[in-house]
């Protein structure tokens, strides 16, 4: 490993492993660590300097400590995916690269996107979503990734098309349970879905708008820009969606969609997140408008449900009161697994937000642009 | 990085190019700054390569680097110059510029990116 990647500054001088909360984000030039001891947020030096981290994870289906991923690209040395053991005191990666196409597809790795780890009675297995657009599979811990073929050679690709920030696949929902059922969602896409274990793939947009085709064409069969989707903590068939202007639910895991907008001061946005103690709860951080993204009233307003998408309440409390510039992008906010869980987002400003008991709290301010976050309550 | 600091990539006696690592990269070519590269007999008996297959025995013997050069495709990234005795390969035949024994391939960041 290069001196420069993955090493504290400092490792253990002033952070123990006694912290209650640990909540990791990748930001666009480099990865953070947060850590919660006795209701107090402490950050750690910036690991992974100069990379942009899309994507992190953590998997805690294992003994020990939860393994923790970073998808990390360097403008100039390119993507990797890396992991760490020990709660981010040192990160490792192989020697090969762990994401790679297969010299038939003709295509090399962007970056990587998502890192999701799969169902708990699937130890071992973790997934990432890439750009351009594909699905990985891996079956040693997230060491080494493989292509899914079906969905790599689907007849739709020459129709998917890049957003404003790239042509990536970046929501990958495991079904608990039913390996062979997984959905995922791509921009543009949309939603597909496999219940063959990813031998096919079907596209399972129904109901959903695209408000950039013109009117009689806004309902397709595929082609959707799906920003990010969230499974239901009390029924898996139960999904929201943030959709590119539209918020949405599901009650059939996606074979359906219906809006759920209501209670929301706008439904643009670009993140979802569910709580995954608590059925019917879920996150959401509304935007104007694609032509206007600021957040209404440049306010940090984070609104929630508890009845599953019938309705939504915001959820400010704590939160700076200044004017916000700022947006949240699709995968920097997220909950921890908490029993009541805690909720947490970060912007591209560099702000660091979490939510405990209704109330939000500052973690950090000024770091570089927040992508994704995840957290996990420690033992 | 898992490597012998001591490996070399050709005896020293060999005909050889030097590959220059650029900082960043030291730490995933064992510590080392400077790796030789030997260049096997031609056709004709000289001894010469194309670029293309000195960063193919990188990726046998290096991979951690050679990956951070070129992406799976064996296209030398967006982002990153290559010089062959002071000239950019964009001068020269590319990836097809044929290296020489005692030659120096110097890898460095470009301006652009990050």
């Amino acid at each position: 490993m290069s001196p420069l990647r993955g090493k504290l500054s400092d490792p253990g001088s002033t952070v123990g492993y006694m912290a209650d909360t640990l909540l990791i984000a990748g930001t666009r030039k480099g990865l953070v660590l947060a850590r919660k001891r006795a209701g107090s947020w402490e950050t750690e030096p910036l690991h992974l300097p100069m990379d942009a981290v899309y994507a992190v994870g953590v998997d805690t289906r294992g003994s020990g400590a939860p393994r923790l991923f970073a998808g990390a690209t360097s403008e100039h040395w390119g993507p990797t995916v890396l992991h760490s053991d020990d709660l981010g005191r040192s990160w490792k990666q192989p020697d090969h690269a762990p994401v790679s196409f297969p010299e038939r597809t003709g295509a090399a790795l962007g970056r990587v996107w998502q890192i999701q780890p799969g169902p708990v009675d699937q130890p071992g297995v973790v997934y990432a979503g890439t750009e351009p657009t594909a699905l990985f599979r891996s079956a040693d811990g997230g060491e080494n990734f493989e292509l899914n073929v079906a969905l790599w050679d689907h007849p739709h690709r020459p129709e998917w098309a890049p957003g404003f920030g790239g042509q990536a696949l970046h929501t990958i929902v495991p079904y608990p349970g039913e390996p062979e059922r997984m959905l995922v969602a791509m921009s543009t896409g949309g939603v597909y879905r496999t219940v063959d274990g990813g031998r096919s793939w079907n596209p399972a947009n129904t109901g959903i708008k695209c408000t950039f085709l013109p009117e009689p064409e806004q309902y397709p069969e595929f082609g959707q820009c799906v920003h990010k989707v969230a499974p239901d903590a009390g029924d898996p068939d139960k999904l929201y969606l943030q959709n590119h202007n539209g918020v949405y639910r599901s009650g059939d895991w996606g074979q359906t969609w219906t809006e759920a907008a209501k209670g929301l001061p706008a439904e643009f946005g670009f993140s979802v997140a569910s709580d995954v103690r608590k059925p019917g709860r879920a996150y959401l951080f509304p935007l104007t408008s694609d032509g206007f993204r600021f957040a209404p009233d440049f306010r940090r307003r984070v609104y929630r449900t508890d009845d599953g998408g019938e309705g939504w309440q915001e959820l400010s409390e704590g939160l700076p009161t200044e004017d916000f510039y700022s947006i949240v992008l699709r995968d920097a906010m997220c909950t921890d697994d908490g029993d009541p869980a805690g909720a947490y987002f970060g912007t591209r400003t560099g702000e660091l937000y979490a939510c405990a008991d209704d109330h939000w709290t500052t973690v950090a301010t000024g770091l570089p642009d927040v992508l994704s976050v995840r957290a996990v309550v420690l033992d | 990085m898992e490597m012998d600091d001591k490996a070399r990539l050709v005896d020293e006696a060999a005909p050889a190019a030097t590959v220059i690592v650029p900082g960043a990269l030291v730490g995933f070519a064992g510590g080392r700054s400077h790796l030789r590269v030997a260049l096997e007999e031609s056709g004709s008996g000289a001894p010469r390569l194309p670029l293309s297959a000195v960063l193919d025995r990188l990726a046998r013997e290096v991979p951690a680097l050679e990956r951070r050069i070129r992406d799976e495709r064996g296209t030398v990234r967006g982002h990153v110059n290559i010089y062959i005795d002071g000239v950019d390969i964009r001068e020269l035949g590319g990836i097809g510029t044929v290296v020489v024994p005692g030659a120096t391939v110097h890898i460095i960041a470009a301006v652009s990116g990050g």
